[in-house]
């Protein structure tokens, strides 16, 4: 069965050149015809990949470029000397024109605006499509566009066409591959992944995504002047803003990044109405009742169709269907694998951290907790922690250790993280891991995150006012409550670390927290502002006696504040300053031994 | 001339009232959630149907119209709790894509319902001339549309700036996260905006139905205009929204003076495409949006 698996996941591309022969080979004129159509659509689509999978670019300009390609071809193949392999050519390099046009907006437009832009462009061009059909009665129904002769042979729809558009698939599918998988598609990917990181690293990002418009532009732009071919006239009205998002809905639904994935996803937006329309006429011939009425909507229902594919794909599989099933078909291909991979059973020392003195259930429990991120990166691989009420720990550790993983699992995911969460998080004897930060926090579990501790946008006054509890703020810090109300009607994005910190830890004390996790205490702040950050979190400790959890890189203020301290290393805990053979347990016994002796 | 100048005013000022009152939906949508909803054009027919199923049932048109926007409104929340509560912290595009999606599949909701065809809505004042603006005419109706915009503006202005539960909106639409850690209920807040939103956007779209006519594709033509009035105010600032619901309205009744109906529409894209080029945040914007 894994074998299986594996050979399907490499070969399942198989599939489509299958389905390509059988259709080719069933001599059904009316499936030839829709299939010549899908490949039309998934050179579209895959043109839109390259440029929102790739390169991160969002558009909804497919319609745009596919009309302007349309039109042109029409316009163009009413002329003598414009052959159609002059014509496509043409045409192609209009849209490489159009994409280096495009280009220009998109260097000063990020994300959503830039995808307005070409929401603009859409109906600009679509309009412009309207005037010129007014310029002839002839046009009104459409501008038509020349039979297309290839070689002296007419091409006719049917087997040759089709044949045509599958070995140009082919081709684009041969070019995309082995770009994608060389130097270019490494470089749209960095793009994607971290514009600023990659132009860091030395990535000319302007270029490549340049180059990612001029490509996809002329690809879909060649997909418009086919169709306009294809069905032999050209109107205005076929390019709605509806045929515009389809592309976009292919892609998406298929799955970004994934070549197979745009294929399915075209062949599923265009087949999908087809067959559903089909199957409702051979199921419901002359009965009335439900078939009927289904019959009778069948138009409008596929309409609507794309919408709920969206939606469905969107909140069950957000990365697509083919991506969502490797992804599935990797996990069970590596889990099968697993038995020799299981890490070695818990080390004493581990499971001594876990160890709680006193006969009192602890208040935080944490057993044998694994998280697995949606990437498959492991953060958290079989901690066991226990909390007495009361109690001021400290968990220090690397970057990367799994410190904030450990915090965030304690609060807990939201679905869209995508985060697999194994093991037990009980407070107070009540299990609660899986539940949702919002959740979690109503059980009195309150986080300061390391990041966007606090909200940039709100002014410090309205966030004590209105987000916290202004009394239980001033008695939780009552030491710092000067400093807050001198930056009263500052936003607190323009705050200094140190006070953000501070506000942070005061609105997180306002709620009255059964247990407090504060992530990353000390981190980026000043010598001055640490001292400041711990005097506070001390006072709150001693005074309202709130169960502590933090998470320092710095050993000496966890050492200097806490109750115990335990280093976090490879998403496990152990007690810190143990000497068990690894560097990493050595060093911070030396730094451990360095604080005792200060 | 003067009647020419009279249509521009009346036209800029009712058409921009309009918009605003959508424009603000967006604004509040946008400021609580982070959604921007390409399915407003949807919700406004949905209000001019449910606007007519009330007046079926005999109830006066302001009795009518509450019903309407209080349903509307109820059925923006249960959008929410139904879809997007599960696409909490999703990133920006895939939203807007599945407002598309929710946005196709109202449409043919409302098809299978109410039909295709076109409608006209009961007349809910008389259609003479309250008083003449420079020769052009202006009726209760478009008085109607510029005192609900008043009304919209007014009380969203005053629920965002001055509330707990407008700071609170604000919060979420900072970080839904630190939100959540921070115990406020940011489906509560969430569904709240989207009511809210929805209730505003159909209210418009009664409007809209009663100066035209009824059907459930037209309108998304006009809501996607308004969301270009948004943009060129600044997608996050009501006053913002209310500026750029008058530019656009302005620009698109003098073209259609000079050039004729069937250019309103490509003006006011190219209207936008010249303000995202010269000042992509919009003209009352905070640029920080643009890092999204």
């Amino acid at each position: 069965m894994r074998q299986f698996l594996a050979l399907a996941s490499r070969f399942g591309w198989i599939v489509v050149p299958v389905a390509f022969v059988w259709v080719l080979a069933s001599g059904d004129r009316y499936w030839q015809f829709v299939a010549g159509l899908v490949i039309i659509y998934a050179l579209s689509a895959l043109g839109l990949d390259w440029l929102m999978g790739r390169a991160g670019i969002v558009s909804l300009g497919n319609g745009a470029l596919m009309a302007a390609g349309a039109f042109s071809a029409a316009y163009l193949s009413q002329f003598e000397w414009a052959s159609f392999p002059v014509t496509l050519l043409l045409v192609t390099a209009l849209g490489g024109v159009l994409g280096l046009l495009m280009s220009i907006p998109a260097a000063r437009l990020r994300g959503i605006y830039f995808a307005l832009v070409t929401l603009a462009l859409h109906f600009i061009v679509v309009f412009v499509g309207h005037q010129y059909q007014q310029t002839s009665t002839a046009f009104l129904g459409g501008v038509p566009v020349a039979d297309p002769v290839l070689f002296g042979y007419e091409l006719e729809l049917g087997v040759p066409w089709l044949l045509f558009l599958g070995v140009l698939l082919g081709v684009v599918w041969l070019l995309l591959h082995s770009m994608y998988a060389a130097h270019p598609g490494r470089m749209w990917l960095a793009i994607h992944e971290n514009e600023l990181a990659a132009r860091t690293i030395g990535v000319v990002a302007p270029r490549w995504k340049l180059s990612a418009f001029v490509g996809s532009s002329a690809l879909i732009t060649l997909s418009g002047g086919l169709l306009g071919f294809y069905t032999g006239r050209v109107s205005a009205d076929t390019f709605t803003l509806i045929f515009a998002i389809g592309f976009v809905v292919m892609v998406i639904v298929g799955g970004q990044r994934s070549v197979t994935g745009v294929l399915l996803g075209a062949t599923a937006v265009t087949v999908a109405p087809l067959l559903f329309g089909q199957l409702t006429r051979d199921l419901s011939s002359g009965q009335a009742g439900f078939l009927g009425w289904l019959r009778d909507n069948v138009f409008v229902l596929n309409s609507g169709l794309f919408g709920v594919f969206v939606l469905v794909v969107l909140l069950y599989l957000p990365r697509g269907v083919v991506p969502s099933l490797a992804e599935w078909v990797r996990a069970r291909v590596i889990h099968g694998a697993a038995p020799s991979a299981t890490p070695a059973p818990l080390s004493a020392a581990s499971t001594e951290a876990a160890e709680v003195e006193s006969g009192e259930p602890p208040l935080l429990e944490i057993r044998d907790l694994r998280l697995t991120y949606r990437n498959g990166a492991r953060a958290l691989d079989g901690v066991d922690l226990g909390l007495r009420r009361g109690e001021l720990l400290a968990v220090v550790g690397r970057n990367g250790a799994g410190k904030s993983s450990l915090m965030r699992a304690v609060t807990g995911f939201y679905r869209s993280e995508g985060v697999t969460l194994r093991g037990r998080v009980a407070v107070d004897g009540v299990d609660i891991a899986g539940r949702s930060p919002a959740r979690s926090a109503r059980l009195g579990i309150t986080l300061v995150p390391e990041r966007d501790k606090v909200f940039g946008g709100l002014t410090v006054g309205e966030q004590l006012r209105n987000v916290g509890d202004i009394d239980a703020a001033k008695d939780a810090m009552p030491n710092e409550w000067e400093l807050l109300e001198s930056r009263w009607n500052s936003p607190a994005g323009l705050l200094s670390g140190g006070e953000r910190q501070i506000l942070a830890m005061t609105m997180a004390a306002s709620l009255r927290p059964r247990l407090l996790l504060v992530d990353e205490m000390s981190l980026g702040l000043s010598p001055i502002a640490i001292d400041r950050v711990t005097r506070a979190l001390r006072d709150l400790h001693e005074r309202t006696g709130v169960t502590i959890l933090i998470v320092e890189q710095n050993v000496d203020v966890a050492r200097g504040l806490a109750d115990r301290v335990l280093l976090m290393e490879a998403g496990t805990l152990r007690p810190l300053g143990e000497p068990d053979g690894s560097p990493a347990g050595a060093a911070a016994a030396r730094e451990g031994s360095i604080d005792a002796s200060r | 001339m003067t009647r020419d100048l009279g249509t521009l005013l009346v036209g800029t000022i009712v058409d921009g009232s309009l918009y605003a009152t959508i424009g603000v939906g967006f604004v509040i949508l946008f400021r609580s959630t982070g959604v921007i909803n390409f399915a407003q054009g949807a919700f406004m027919a949905l209000g001019g149907y449910l606007y007519l199923a009330a007046t079926q049932t005999g109830l006066p048109w302001l009795f009518a119209l509450l019903a309407a926007v209080a349903a509307a409104g109820a059925i923006g929340a249960g959008v929410y709790v139904l879809f997007f509560r599960r696409l909490v912290g999703a990133e920006l595009f895939p939203l807007v894509i599945a407002t598309l999606g929710l946005s196709t599949v109202l449409t043919v909701g409302m098809m299978l319902i109410w039909g295709p065809q076109i409608r006209t809505l009961p007349a809910a004042f008389e259609m003479r001339a309250l008083f003449t603006v420079g020769g052009m005419p202006v009726t209760a109706l478009d008085v109607f549309v510029v005192v609900l915009a008043v009304v919209a503006i007014a009380g969203v202005a005053g629920l965002v700036q001055g509330t707990r539960l407008g700071t609170r909106m604000r919060a979420v639409a900072d970080s839904s996260l630190l939100s959540g850690l921070m115990r406020i209920d940011v489906n509560k807040v969430s569904a709240l905006a989207w009511g809210l939103s929805c209730a505003l956007t159909a209210a418009a779209g009664v409007a809209f139905a009663l100066r035209s006519t009824l059907d459930p594709i037209t309108s998304q033509g006009f809501g996607l205009v308004a969301f270009a009035a948004v943009l060129i105010g600044g997608l996050d600032s009501l006053r913002g929204a209310v500026v750029g619901s008058l530019i656009l309205a302005f620009v698109q009744t003098s073209a259609v003076l000079v050039l004729g109906g069937s250019w309103a529409e490509v003006t006011a894209y190219v209207a936008l495409l010249l303000i995202l080029f010269t000042r992509p945040q919009g003209v009352f914007g905070s640029p920080s949006v643009v890092r999204l």
